[in-house]
């Protein structure tokens, strides 16, 4: 218990003094799931607009899809991946394999069914009156979708939230393909995995902490928007 | 004059499009900079600081920048074999020149020895204490039945411990003999918890003993010595590969300098690597 | 003798199997109303939609300028001039100002003159004391009025009315009726659902049913 509560001393100074190296790994951590999330959210929630408006056959059979691919184990991501980006695959040339850019890659392959998903349900639980106001009062498709957006804006932001939440705190990825290199693709979760692996746990306990007041930053946001939603409806 | 409050959402779009055309170049911008040398070395390497005392030295001598992948030896001679990173640093040497002799590695250069011991718990049920002979000492531990636990990860460890088992013609039962598959900081503190012997490279017990509750009980076994090689990842293998980096970097380490770094790195007080590249 | 604006000719619709519109047949006269009633769920709805653009037919003809299209060649322009309103309208997220504004962003107007459309509109409407109000939370009455002033703003040549008076108080409908006669006299073209039929007779000029999928002229007013 002693040592437990002296780790824990020690987590709680390196997080409060600055250390350099920590939150370098905390800085990488928000800098490539940022850029994850913000890829791949356009295109995520246009894939959701078409499947909740379109017309085409195939649409429950995508959905299904997408649905599935919520819940694969991010190690499985990571070694598809590292598989094709590998220098004998078919993208070794590109050399992406142990670069940010790779992880990114990874991370948005992991939240783009999530936003999907969650992004066609709020799609669906859109009022349909409120395309057909838009269309008939001369939007284009394009406008008129920005205005469905608009009105469940708020639904929207809570996909991008859980999305966020899944890719900042996975590891299976970031290990495999990124490689945990320091100051190049070492993240909160894989320098967790390396610092106990060592047997040092007050880095691992410090950079816990910053995941665990993230987590419930995110989960209070979340709360916030479900109570504006319904303060509006 | 109309405020029209709705969010200009095209302003928005606009806004969208603007990002993504900054992460493209930021994105592009990575591979115009200097290709970095991409290091695939042992655990024991990093986790007794070696690399974070010698490497900086290097970058700055050279301006190179060295990625460092730090896996077990099997796991780094097989990212050199399959071309991921341009030279490796392990302590696996009959993996090593397997390595070579298939044509995957080039100029194979010794680096420097340090050596392995065994540890265990205070009271040393097993009675090993000082004795000189690996593995006699693996035999006494296996006739007791005391719980061994083994880095079981094809490391350079792993595989040295490997060899002495075979040598003491003994296959241990699963009843006292625990393959973890992790690296060393967590194999020493789990043999800390269960009160067990297990064989540690010297440098991480080092780092961590003083955290741990076990004892140095057997060293100094010209058996348990434990050479470091760097190679090359071959180039015409892998057209890719910066082996110009690469060459480099194994230049700097086998160099008076490098040699020098070496012997001068301390750990608790202790030297804890002989430089073996250059022989006086 | 008044041409007609458009003529929607032999528009057939099915929902799952069923033949809802059966070669409906529909002309609309400038500054005319059409009435147009029926069951519940019979199609007028669907009709309504179909001739705003918001569904799509199975097959359609429409006359315009004097030329006979196939539906999908020139439903583009057609769309433009026609707006439908909901039964209960749905109000955007945002202020009156705003709603009303929103169709005027994709027109030809600049800044300045689209601010002026706007005022006066909101004038013509009498929607002056709550312009700066976010439009969902008024009431149902004033809601109407807005979704009416949003059609309005555009000059749309027809302007189709779902159910437009069904949850009015009395006061509201009168209100209602007078706007909706202004309008017609200005020329537009006006085609209402309705149950009630007797709120309409001094607007309709014309009084169909829709039954069996077909269109029924009741009464020529």
């Amino acid at each position: 218990m002693n040592g437990l509560i002296l780790t824990t001393q020690q987590a709680l100074q390196l997080l409060f003094t600055g250390d350099p190296e920590l939150w370098s790994i905390v800085l990488l951590s928000f800098s490539v799931s940022l850029k994850a999330i913000l890829l791949s959210t356009p295109l995520a929630f246009l894939v959701s607009f078409a499947l909740s408006h379109g017309n085409f056959p195939g649409i429950r059979i995508i959905l299904a899809v997408f649905n599935s691919l919520l819940s694969v184990p991010t190690v499985v991501i990571g070694l598809f991946l590292y598989v094709l980006l590998t220098r004998q695959g078919p993208f070794g040339d590109l050399k992406l394999l142990f670069t940010q850019t790779a992880m990114v890659i990874g991370q948005i392959i992991l939240c783009f069914p999530i936003l999907v998903a969650l992004g066609y349900a709020a799609i669906q639980a859109a009022d349909r009156r409120v395309w057909e106001t838009a269309r008939t009062l001369r939007a284009p498709p394009w406008f008129s979708m920005l205005t469905v957006f608009f009105e469940v804006r708020f639904a929207l932001l809570a996909a991008i939230i859980t999305g966020f939440g899944r890719i900042i705190s996975e590891i299976g990825i970031s290990m495999m393909i990124g490689g945990n290199i320091m100051g190049y693709t070492r993240n909160i979760t894989t320098a967790i995995a390396l610092e106990t692996s060592k047997g040092e746990f007050s880095q691992g306990i410090a950079l816990g902490l910053v995941l665990l007041l993230l987590s419930f930053l995110l989960t209070t946001l979340m709360s916030y928007l479900q109570g504006q939603k319904d303060f509006l409806e | 004059m109309t405020r029209i409050d709705f969010i200009s959402r095209f302003q928005i779009f606009l806004v969208k499009k603007k990002l993504l055309w900054f992460l493209f170049c930021y994105f592009s911008s990575g591979i115009i900079l200097a290709e970095p040398i991409r290091l695939a070395t042992t655990t024991s390497t990093d986790n007794s600081g070696l690399l974070q005392a010698l490497i900086p030295f290097f970058e700055k001598k050279t301006g190179n920048t060295v990625h460092i992948l730090s896996v077990g030896s099997g796991h780094a001679l097989r990212l050199g074999q399959d071309g991921n990173v341009d030279v490796v640093l392990v302590h696996a040497p009959n993996a090593e020149i397997r390595f070579v002799d298939k044509g995957f590695g080039v100029n194979r250069r010794s680096v420097m020895v340090n050596d392995f011991i065994i540890v265990g718990p205070d009271n040393d049920p097993a009675g090993i204490l000082g004795q000189r002979n690996a593995v006699k000492t693996l035999q006494k531990i296996a006739r007791g039945k005391h719980i061994f636990v083994s880095r079981g990860d094809d490391s350079g460890t792993h595989k040295k411990e490997i060899t002495l088992w075979k040598k003491a013609s003994l296959k241990p039962s699963n009843t006292w003999y625990r393959e973890t598959g992790s690296g060393m900081g967590r194999v020493l503190q789990m043999a800390s918890d269960l009160n067990a012997y297990t064989i540690s490279d010297r440098g991480t017990w080092l780092v961590l003993h003083s955290k741990l509750s076990l004892k140095l009980l057997v060293e100094g076994d010209p058996e348990l010595r434990n050479p470091y090689s760097i190679i090359a990842v071959n180039p015409s293998r892998f057209p890719g590969v910066n082996y110009i980096g690469a060459m480099s970097l194994i230049a700097w380490i086998t160099s008076v300098e490098g040699q020098k770094k070496i012997r001068q790195f301390r750990l608790d007080g202790q030297s804890l690597f002989i430089p073996t590249a250059i022989i006086n | 003798m008044n041409l007609p604006l458009f003529v929607f000719r032999g528009i057939e619709k099915s929902f799952s199997g069923k033949k809802i519109l059966c070669g409906t047949n529909l002309s609309l006269y400038p500054g005319k109303c059409i009435l147009l009633s029926g069951k519940n769920g019979v199609g007028k709805t669907t009709l309504l939609k179909i001739i705003a653009g918001l569904e799509t037919p199975e097959s359609a003809e429409i006359e315009y300028d004097g030329r006979i299209n196939d539906w999908k060649k020139i439903l583009r322009k057609v769309r433009k001039e026609i707006i439908y309103l909901h039964q209960q309208p749905i109000m955007f997220s945002s202020s009156v100002e705003s709603n009303v504004a929103y169709g005027l962003r994709f027109s030809s107007l600049n800044n300045q003159q689209r601010c002026e459309s706007v005022k006066e509109a909101i004038e013509w409407a009498g929607l002056s004391n709550v312009a700066k109000i976010q439009a969902k939370t008024l009431s149902g009455g004033v809601q109407q009025r807005v979704a009416f002033t949003r059609a309005w703003i555009l000059k749309p040549k027809v302007l189709l009315l779902d159910e437009p008076m069904s949850n009015m108080d009395y006061e509201s409908r009168k209100q209602t009726f007078l706007l909706l006669e202004k309008v017609k006299s200005t020329g537009m073209s006006l085609v209402i659902t309705s149950h009630f039929l007797n709120y309409f007779d001094d607007l309709a000029d014309q009084h169909f049913r829709l039954m069996n999928g077909v269109l029924d002229l009741t009464n020529n007013y």
